[in-house]
C-alpha cells in the first residue's frame, strides 16, 4: 500500500515539482503515470525510492514514512523497491548474470542462493540462453529484460519502471509490458511512468496524469485522455 | 554472521576488480609508498645505529689523564687525584703507574716496546678517570687538564662523539625526507583511489539503487588503499629483513671498530618490521579514507 498525502516538492532552482499531491496505490496494482516533461514524474519516482524527501506532506509505503527516514536506512527501505530505467544502467564489463547477481550480492546473499535466484529470474525474463553474454551483444529490448530481472531479484513489492519503453521500438515496448504484467500477476505492485500513448491506450490500466506538478487526472480505466 | 562474511567476500572482489582496472596507477602508488618506507627503513636503522653506538660510546668513555714526569712521590699523586675528585663530573678516579702504563702500551702498540722495561721507562704516572655525563666529558676534560701536575689528557670518545652527532644529523634530515616523500605517497593513493571512485560512478548509482549501505560501498575503495599501503611497505620490509642479515654477516656484526658493533639481527627485523608496516597502514587508511569521505558522502 503506497499513499501520497498532500505532498510537495520544490527543488532549489524554485521549480514546484509537486503541488500537494495525494494518491493512493493497492498492493499488486499496476499503474502508469502519464504526464509532459517537467510535469513531477520523476520527482515521483526520486520521492518513493527515497532519494528526495519532500518539503511538505506524507509518503506512506507499506506504513513507512519514507521522508522521515534516516538516510542509514533508507538503504535497507530501497531493498523493497525495484527500479528500471530508460537507459537500462547495466554494467558493461559484466554479463547478463552477472549484472543480475551484482544486485543480491550487495546483500551479502550467499553465492550458492544467488546463483539458483539468477536462474529463476533469467527464465522469468526469458534470457536464459544469454546468461553469459555482455550487454553491448544484446538488443535494446534484450537490455531491458535484464535490467527488469536486476530489479526484481531481490523480490520487491514494488517496482518502479521509469520510461522503461523510451529507447525501444513499438514491437519491442509490447514485449516489456508483457513481461511487466506477468510480474504484476506475480504480485508486485508496478508502477511505470511513460510518454507512451499508444501503449496506455493499449494496455488499459489505472492511469494518473500529471501536469505541472498537479494531478489532473485518475483515471481507473484507463486510456489516454488529451489534456 | 554467514551474511557478513559473503558481504566481506564481495568487497574483497570489488577491490580487486578496481584494482585491476587501474593497475597502472595503483602500481605508482605502490612504488611511491615503497620508495618512502624503504627510506624510512633506512633512516630508521641508521637511527637506531646512533642510539646503539651512543651507549657503547658511554659505557666506553674516560678520560685518560697523564701526569708531567716530575710527579712520582705518593704525596703528590695523591694531590693531583683530590683535585680531580673534586670536580662535580667525575664518577671515579683510578691510578695507573707508569710501569702499568708501559704494559698497555706493550699491548697497544707491539713487544718492541718491552725493552723499556725496567729503569728505562720514559712514561709517566697516569689516572684513568670515569665521568658521570659523558656529553659534558670535554668540558671536564679541559679542566683537569689545568690542575698542576697533569701533563695531557685525552678520551677516547671524542672521534666518537663526532662521528655519532654527524649520523645523527643524517638521521633528522632524513626523517624530514621522509616525511615528505610519505606526504606525496599518501596523495598518491588518495589520487588513485578517487580515481577509481570516479570510474565507478555508474556501478555506485546502481549499487545504491538496488539497497546497497554506503558502508558496502566504501569498503572496496578502503581496501584498496589500505592494499596499496601495506604492499607497498612489505616491499622494502622484505629487503631489509633478507637484506640487513647479510650485510651484518659480512661486516661481522661490527661497523670499523668493537664500538660500533651492529645491531643484532631479530631486533633490526622487529622493530623496522613493525614502524614500516605500521607506516603503510596508516598512510594508506588515511589515504582512503580522505579520498572516499570527498566522494562518497552518505545521502539519500
Amino acid at each position: 500500500m503506497i499513499e501520497l498525502k498532500n505532498v510537495t516538492k520544490s527543488y532549489p532552482n524554485g521549480v514546484h515539482a509537486l503541488n500537494r499531491v495525494s494518491l493512493a496505490i493497492e498492493d499488486g496494482e499496476f499503474i502508469y503515470i502519464i504526464g509532459p516533461t517537467g510535469s513531477g514524474k520523476s520527482t515521483i519516482i526520486k520521492i518513493l525510492n527515497g532519494e528526495e524527501v519532500p518539503d511538505s506532506g506524507l509518503v506512506l509505503v507499506d506504513g513507512v514514512d519514507v521522508g522521515s527516514l534516516k538516510h542509514r536506512k533508507v538503504p535497507y527501505y530501497r531493498r523493497n523497491i525495484g527500479c528500471v530505467f530508460q537507459d537500462y544502467r547495466l554494467l558493461p564489463t559484466l554479463t547478463v548474470q552477472e549484472n543480475i547477481a551484482f544486485a543480491l550480492e550487495v546483500l551479502g546473499i550467499s553465492k550458492k542462493e544467488i546463483r539458483s535466484r539468477v536462474d529463476e529470474v533469467l527464465e522469468l525474463v526469458d534470457l536464459k540462453n544469454k546468461a553469459r553474454a555482455y550487454p553491448n551483444e544484446l538488443s535494446g529490448g534484450q537490455q531491458q529484460r535484464v535490467t527488469i530481472g536486476r530489479a526484481i531479484a531481490n523480490n520487491p513489492k514494488l517496482l518502479i519502471a521509469d520510461e522503461p519503453t523510451g529507447n525501444l521500438d513499438p514491437e519491442k515496448s509490447l514485449e516489456i509490458i508483457a513481461l511487466l504484467e506477468k510480474i504484476n500477476q506475480l504480485g508486485t505492485t508496478v508502477l511505470m511512468v511513460t510518454h507512451d500513448i499508444v501503449l496506455v491506450e493499449k494496455f488499459k490500466k489505472r492511469t494518473v496524469t500529471l501536469d505541472q506538478g498537479y494531478v489532473v487526472k485518475d483515471s481507473k480505466k484507463g486510456g489516454y485522455i488529451s489534456l | 554472521m554467514k551474511r557478513l562474511l559473503n558481504l566481506f567476500w564481495y568487497e574483497l572482489k570489488y577491490a580487486f576488480r578496481g584494482i585491476r582496472k587501474h593497475l597502472l596507477l595503483t602500481l605508482s602508488a605502490i612504488s611511491a609508498m615503497a620508495v618512502s618506507t624503504l627510506l624510512i627503513g633506512c633512516f630508521l636503522l641508521i637511527g637506531l645505529h646512533v642510539d646503539h653506538f651512543a651507549t657503547n660510546v658511554e659505557q666506553d668513555m674516560s678520560v685518560h689523564v697523564v701526569l708531567d714526569s716530575e710527579v712520582s712521590d705518593d704525596d703528590q699523586i695523591d694531590a693531583v687525584e683530590k683535585e680531580i675528585q673534586k670536580l662535580s663530573n667525575v664518577a671515579s678516579v683510578r691510578f695507573s703507574s707508569k710501569d702499568e702504563e708501559l704494559e698497555l702500551m706493550i699491548q697497544e702498540k707491539g713487544e718492541a716496546f718491552s725493552l723499556y722495561r725496567g729503569e728505562e721507562n720514559p712514561l709517566s704516572h697516569a689516572f684513568f678517570v670515569e665521568v658521570k655525563d659523558s656529553s659534558a666529558i670535554e668540558k671536564t676534560a679541559a679542566s683537569i687538564e689545568k690542575i698542576d701536575g697533569v701533563s695531557s689528557v685525552a678520551y677516547g670518545g671524542s672521534s666518537v662523539t663526532r662521528l655519532v652527532d654527524l649520523l645523527d644529523m643524517v638521521r633528522k634530515i632524513g626523517y624530514g625526507v621522509a616525511v615528505l616523500l610519505l606526504i606525496l605517497s599518501l596523495y598518491l593513493i588518495y589520487n588513485t583511489i578517487r580515481t577509481t571512485i570516479y570510474s565507478r560512478q555508474d556501478e555506485i548509482k546502481i549499487m545504491r539503487t538496488v539497497g546497497a549501505t554506503n558502508a558496502f560501498i566504501r569498503i572496496p575503495f578502503e581496501v584498496q588503499g589500505i592494499l596499496i599501503g601495506l604492499i607497498g611497505a612489505l616491499i622494502p620490509f622484505l629487503l631489509i629483513f633478507f637484506g640487513y642479515p647479510v650485510v651484518y654477516e659480512q661486516m661481522d656484526g661490527v661497523l670499523f671498530a668493537s664500538v660500533f658493533s651492529l645491531v643484532s639481527v631479530t631486533q633490526v627485523r622487529w622493530l623496522l618490521g613493525l614502524a614500516m608496516l605500521g607506516c603503510g597502514l596508516v598512510i594508506g587508511i588515511l589515504a582512503s579514507l580522505l579520498a572516499v569521505g570527498k566522494s562518497l558522502k552518505a545521502k539519500r
